[in-house]
């Protein structure tokens, strides 16, 4: 820089003659300008931050948002996600989305699915693969009101009994485990609505105890609750679910959320209040009440007193494949230990 | 520091005194009550050690003594008699609700609100059904996943606390086989334990404390009995991450100083349980626990206060004894001070303070002595004081007299404007009659000079401590403006209190008036050469200095020499570079000669051309006396003078026939060269033509309606083309452009016109060249596609025909080896073998050529197709479940293309089976498919770890029969690949391939997106 000020002292020198100042001057700033200006442009350029970037993953929900998340809201509000590095965009699924192509073909990372619909995908030759179970109890049972006698399946004999598409395969499977044939009872499909229920037109009905039953509970009514789990039906509810190809490449990353996602969970199960504001972050249109009383209701679902949050039991995935195969649900062949793994859950949770 | 140094003896004593007596209390006190606090923190943690153990003690205790009856209740005869029955002897549904309802009978007595238990059941071993329980409810539930029950099949077992979904409470549940006689396992017997008896043996509590708590909880950090500072139910509902919880939950035991649920700090044992899975938590709060030290701290307090107080008083006293007799020497000092000088000390001791008292007498006698010298000495100078003011005033009348007839005003004001003194002549150079007029204006209210306050005056005076020479213009008594030269100063006194200002007033309007004509007369001059501001002037002596020059020959010189210029300065002295002066000077000498004269001077450098105008300056007499000069920048009149040359001589130049002609008689004004030229008229001649002399296709009336929209402006140009006719009559064909060009008032058309026989010409070439090349391109175009069909054709016939010979050689060879099979060795056998294969393989080849000669044939059919679904499908078509588990088939998410389904079918095919078979030979066979999609083509890739290919031979993949892999390595016709690429190209798109020997293949093809025709 020097070298070539100097230089342009020595050409301004030469150039000055008798008079003539003014268009000097005008060189002499424009050369100035020229020098100085680049610097200027250098100095103010923005540094780039040095902080390491977070991850950026996607996760598919089965449902639109509510409580049922509430473990993944915890997560990313408190900063579980961040501190290991990742940041998280929830993508809503709902009647129309098929919740776990988007895992399987890459568009999300992770995903929220149940069971039974994970095996019959991995029956297909799809690559996904449970990596921890959230609700370890199925959310699914049967209710009526109290007065109505009715306690065990031998009483849904010779009954109408509401059920849905997600329901049927629980309500069959266990009817057979109790020795009551498909034709001594009659399924019914209803919406889920308060008013129908007290009708009594239909006297047992199915639904899940953290959102239709809780929501006739609310309604003050009385109810007797049948659990399929009483009865040999052993189904995990929600699950989290992650490609072969993930867990291949980058094992690290799906250690990491589960981790957050099972330390999210821990959170919302010690303090359900909390999960209603939470559940607003994401559906402005929430009832935070409502949600937290889901929360409290899925309770059980979630911490069961046995083992830890999150924690799977080989013996409860192949009693799901069995139960399917018996209901001709599951025709194809599948080996019930490629769908899920326990290694992430045994490196969070190392034995003592 | 320099506080203490103030300080009395005595008090600086005590202060000490007390300081090491503090120090010593703190280093003493904080041993004593550290270590006290040491061994009262030990005392704590042993007995919550004990604590500790004994509810460890106390809950093996309940769990063995519940377990241990559940144990001897399986081995009660009755039970196990009814058990057996109701598990292994088939019975009608009466039978088994009498005997359940006894066993159930039989077990109440260890249940309800006075029993053991909180529920009793008997599940089955071989479904794990509940077949009887203390609560009918629950019978016919299947507990057979439950750990108790799978556990309690081979022993006595205790299951962790549990949370039942049915119950909506946590659970604990003791369990234990039950054999029949043979000893067979035939049921477990299980017991749920009542929670809140685990409750009052981890909270059961001494009664010595009030802060003491225990709890436990589980490895999901929640508690599993209540703890005593939590009153909603807490038990599996509540979770707890403190720092002794967590350590513990890692396995370890321990104690530890923290904060609890509450956030209290407190001290806590932690202790693992690994037999329960438990942690166990015995804590006191810190509160309590060192609620002793404390006491014991406040009492070391106390005893250090006081024995601070007393080591004051000792130091205090100590002081007392040092300071008295100094004390007594003080006050004879003192008194001595005031002035008895004939005070003495007696010298009563002889240490330190006695050799004081000594010396203090004798200087007490040395200062009499002196005091008496000094009383002399002061009347002496009493006589002399006298003597000078006799002197003083005659001086004072000498100087009265120059005050009376001085010609300077002379007075003297105070500060607040009351004028004290004004002598004869500043009376009359006010216009007063006398000083006592004079004295009545306050010069406060009225000064003087109204344009210079009496406040500024004050404000500089008071500052400066005085004023010189202030010129001011004052108003006389009469209104009469004087102006006058003031010098005033401030009379203070030693505070430096002003008492007075004296000041002196000169009449000085005279010399002033003088000064301004002079001044004027300049004034106008500087106005006059600094008017023109582009101008430089200047003028200078016949010794080349400054005389007179304007503000921008000053700016000049100082930006071109750096040089301050005024009157006086040497012109030639400034210029530091010796050719310019010595041009300058030759210059200025030509002027002192007598001559005026203008030179214009080029600065190449910046390319600025100067005009000087050089002129003497004559004395009335005409003599030289000096120089003018008159200086202007004229480098923006010459530039354009030379544009307008170059213009001018440019047009006369062109090639281009150039025409200006009048807008309203249409008269030719201007004709360039170029045009007369080709017209072959002169100057003279065109003047007298107009446009439509030249242009025979125009009348008057055609003319006018082509130049009647430039006329209006509608349009700024005409372009058009027509013929010009020369002087002697040829045509010539021409392009014109025209337009209206008004310069002032003056309003001409200017006309380019070119001549374009050349171009006609040659545009004449190309349109019959064109017309010849399209009839060629037909021609050929037709042979092609007469050929192409009857190649296609002949394919096709041929492909056909081959297949019936080959049939008849494929079934005659298999009638030879099965009708004549006797007739054949093994040899002939192998052979005949060898020709049926080779007739099969044939028939292949044929197939796929019908095929890629189909092709070509059928119609394109394009509709967007789904191409994941496509691969998934075809995938699952050419594998085998076998070869699937070999296979990683990974498949990322396809763009969807508009395309034919069948033909694209039929590359995806002999895509995805050329990867299927050239990976056959890898045990974990990697096959990945992937998509991508640009603004213009979709692209896809089959890749494969297989064989793979050495890239040389790349352009060859796509041909007929190119086969890369021998027979015997892979089986194949040769013709997959030809197929896809001969699907690509009907879509108009491309396809390649990349690969490595043994590496593994990748094939691209990439699909055209196909434009609806409303894009």
């Amino acid at each position: 820089m020097r070298v070539f000020c100097s230089k342009i002292g020595l050409r301004l020198r030469s150039v000055l003659r008798f008079m003539r100042p003014a268009q000097l001057l005008q060189r002499a700033r424009s050369v100035f300008v020229l020098m100085v200006l680049p610097g200027l442009a250098a100095c103010t350029s923005p540094m780039a931050p040095s902080a390491s970037p977070l991850t950026r993953i996607t996760v598919q929900l089965s449902w639109t948002h509510q409580a049922e998340f509430a473990g993944l809201y915890a997560a990313d509000q408190l900063g579980y996600f961040a501190a290991e590095g990742l940041q998280v965009t929830f993508v809503a699924g709902g009647p129309q989305v098929d919740f776990i192509a988007p895992v399987a073909n890459g568009a999300a990372q992770f995903g929220v699915a149940q069971p039974a619909d994970l095996i019959l995908a991995r029956a297909a030759g799809q690559p996904v693969r449970s990596i921890a179970a959230i609700y370890r109890r199925s959310p699914i049972a049967f209710f009526a009101l109290a007065d109505t006698g009715i306690t065990r399946p031998q009483d849904f004999v010779g009954k109408k009994i509401r059920s849905a598409v997600t329901i049927d395969l629980t309500l069959r499977a266990m009817m057979a485990r109790v020795g009551v044939r498909p034709d001594q009872y009659q399924i019914v499909h209803l919406p889920s609505e308060v008013p129908l229920f007290a009708s009594r037109e239909v006297p047992v009905w199915g639904g899940f105890i953290n959102v239709f039953a809780l929501d006739v509970q609310r309604a003050g009514y009385q109810l007797n609750f049948i659990y399929p789990d009483d009865y040999g039906i052993h189904f995990y509810g929600d699950v989290l679910i992650t490609t072969d190809g993930q867990i291949a490449q980058q094992p690290d990353l799906v250690l990491r959320f589960t981790r957050a996602t099972l330390k999210g969970w821990t959170y919302a199960v010690e303090n359900p209040a909390n999960i209603g504001a939470f559940v607003q972050k994401y559906n402005v249109g929430a009832d935070a009440a409502l949600e937290n009383a889901r929360m409290t209701a899925s309770l059980p679902l979630v911490n069961t007193g046995e083992d830890y949050i999150g924690w799977m039991k080989p013996t409860v995935w192949a009693g799901m494949e069995k139960t399917l195969r018996e209901q001709s649900v599951l025709t194809k062949t599948v080996t019930i230990s490629d769908v899920y793994t326990l290694q992430f859950l045994n490196e969070i949770y190392p034995a003592r | 520091m320099h506080r203490f140094r103030n300080l009395t003896i005595t008090t600086k004593l005590t202060w000490l005194f007390g300081l090491f007596a503090a120090l010593l209390l703190i280093v003493v006190g904080a041993l004593a009550y550290f270590s006290g606090r040491a061994a009262i923190e030990q005392a704590v943690i042993s007995d919550l050690e004990s604590t500790a153990n004994e509810k460890q003690a106390a809950l093996d205790r309940w769990l063995d003594d519940r377990l241990n009856l559940v144990v001897s209740i399986t081995g009660l005869p009755a039970n196990r008699a009814r058990v057996t029955s109701l598990t292994r002897d088939k019975l009608d549904d009466a039978a088994r609700q009498t005997l359940q309802a006894q066993t159930a009978q039989a077990l109440a007595g260890f249940t309800g609100p006075t029993g053991t238990y909180a529920e009793m059941m008997i599940v089955e071993a071989r479904a794990g059904q509940v077949i009887v329980s203390t609560r009918p409810e629950n019978q016919g539930k299947f507990n057979e996943d439950r750990p108790y029950f799978i556990a309690g099949l081979t022993g006595p077992v205790v299951q962790n606390v549990v949370y039942s979904l049915d119950a909506r409470a946590p659970l604990l549940i003791l369990a234990a086989p039950l054999q029949a006689d043979d000893g067979r396992v035939i049921a477990v017997l299980a017991a749920r334990l009542k929670l809140d008896e685990m409750n009052d043996i981890i909270l059961r509590r001494t009664g010595q404390r009030q802060t003491d708590d225990a709890f436990l909880v589980d490895t999901s950090h929640l508690f599993v009995t209540q703890p005593r500072f939590i009153t909603d139910p807490a038990v599996l509902q509540r979770g707890v991450h403190t720092d002794p919880v967590n350590r513990c939950l890692a396995g370890n035991s321990g104690v530890l100083a923290a904060n609890d649920y509450r956030s209290e700090p407190v001290l806590a044992v932690y202790r693992w349980l690994p037999e329960r899975q438990l942690c166990l938590i015995v804590k006191l709060d810190q509160a309590e626990a060192f609620a002793p030290s404390n006491a014991f701290g406040q009492t070391l307090a106390v005893v250090a206060l006081v024995a601070l107080a007393l080591a004051s008083l000792l130091g205090l006293g100590l002081a007392r004894t040092i300071t008295i007799p100094i004390h007594a020497l003080q006050d004879h000092v003192m008194r001595f001070g005031r002035g008895e000088l004939d005070v003495r000390i007696p010298e009563t001791t002889g240490d330190e303070v006695g050799v004081l008292a000594r010396e203090f007498n004798r200087m007490a006698a040395s200062l009499a002595d002196k005091d008496a010298q000094l009383r002399d000495y002061a009347a002496g100078l009493e006589r002399r004081v006298e003597e000078r003011t006799a002197a003083l005033g005659e001086s004072e009348e000498r100087f009265r007299s120059l005050y009376e007839n001085s010609t300077v005003g002379i007075y003297r004001t105070t500060p607040a404007g009351r004028i004290l003194l004004a002598n004869p002549a500043l009376v009359t150079m006010l216009g007063y009659a006398s000083f006592d007029e004079l004295a009545n204006r306050d010069l406060e209210q009225t000064g003087f000079d109204p344009a210079y306050n009496r406040a500024q005056f004050v404000e500089t005076i008071e500052r400066d401590g005085q004023i010189n020479g202030l010129e001011a213009s004052w108003t006389r008594q009469d209104g009469v403006a004087i102006i006058v030269r003031e010098s005033a100063r401030a009379i203070r006194d030693p505070q430096g209190r002003t008492l007075y200002y004296d000041g002196t007033v000169i009449d000085i309007t005279a010399r002033k008036r003088a000064e301004g004509a002079l001044a004027e007369r300049h004034a106008v001059l500087s106005a006059v050469i600094n008017s023109p501001g582009d101008m430089i002037i200047f003028s200078l002596d016949r010794h080349y200095c400054y005389t007179a020059f304007n503000e921008r020959h000053r700016t000049e010189m100082r930006a071109v020499w750096q040089a301050e210029i005024a009157p006086g300065l040497n012109l030639l002295d400034l210029m530091t570079v010796p050719e310019l002066r010595a041009g300058a000077q030759h210059s200025f000498d030509r002027v002192l000669h007598g001559e005026s004269f203008t030179e214009i001077q080029h600065q190449p450098g910046l390319d600025i051309y100067y005009e000087f105008n050089w002129s003497p300056i004559r004395q009335t007499d005409g003599e030289v006396i000096g120089i003018a000069a008159f200086i202007r920048d004229i480098t923006e009149r010459r530039r354009l003078e030379r544009e307008r040359t170059l213009l001018a001589n440019a047009i006369a130049a062109s090639v281009n026939e150039v025409y200006l002609f009048d807008a309203e008689t249409l008269c030719f004004t201007f004709v360039n060269d170029g045009a007369l030229q080709n017209l072959h008229y002169t100057l003279a001649e065109m003047q007298h033509l107009t446009p439509l002399d030249l242009k025979p296709e125009f009348t008057a009336e055609s003319f006018e309606q082509l130049i009647a929209p430039l006329r209006s402006r509608d349009q700024p140009v005409q372009v058009f083309e027509t013929v010009h006719r020369r002087a002697d009559g040829s045509l010539y064909p021409v392009e014109v452009h025209l337009q209206l060009f008004e310069h002032g008032d003056e309003r001409v058309f200017l006309a380019i016109v070119q001549d374009i026989t050349v171009r006609r010409a040659a545009e004449q070439e190309i349109r019959q060249l064109n017309a010849e090349l399209e009839q060629r391109v037909l021609d050929r175009t037709a042979e092609l596609e007469a050929t192409n069909k009857e190649l296609e054709a002949f394919t096709y016939s041929v492909s056909h025909d081959l297949r019936a010979p080959l049939r008849a050689i494929d079934g005659y060879t298999r009638i030879l080896l099965e009708d004549y099979a006797a007739a054949f060795d093994d040899e002939g056998k192998h052979l005949a073998n060898i020709v049926r294969d080779e007739t099969q393989r044939m028939g292949r080849l044929i197939d796929d050529l019908l095929t890629l000669s189909r092709l070509t044939r059928t119609a394109m059919n394009l509709a967007p197709v789904d191409m994941q679904a496509m691969v998934y499908s075809i995938y699952h078509q050419l594998t085998t479940p076998e070869a699937r588990a070999r296979i990683d088939f990974r498949v990322s998410a396809l763009p969807m293309a508009e395309c034919d389904a069948i033909l694209i079918q039929r590359a995806w095919e002999n895509l995805l089976s050329n990867a299927i078979k050239f990976s056959g030979r890898r045990t974990r066979a990697v096959i990945e498919i992937t998509g991508t999609a640009t603004a213009s083509d979709v692209t896809y890739c089959v890749r494969d770890n297989g064989a793979g290919f050495d890239m040389q031979y790349a352009r060859k993949l796509f041909g007929v029969f190119q086969r890369l892999h021998s027979d015997k390595e892979f089986d194949g016709t040769g013709v997959g690949l030809a197929i896809v690429q001969r699907v690509v190209h009907r879509h108009g798109g491309r396809v390649w391939g990349e690969g490595q020997v043994d590496t593994g293949a990748a094939f691209y093809f990439a699909l055209p997106i196909q434009r609806s025709p409303n894009d």
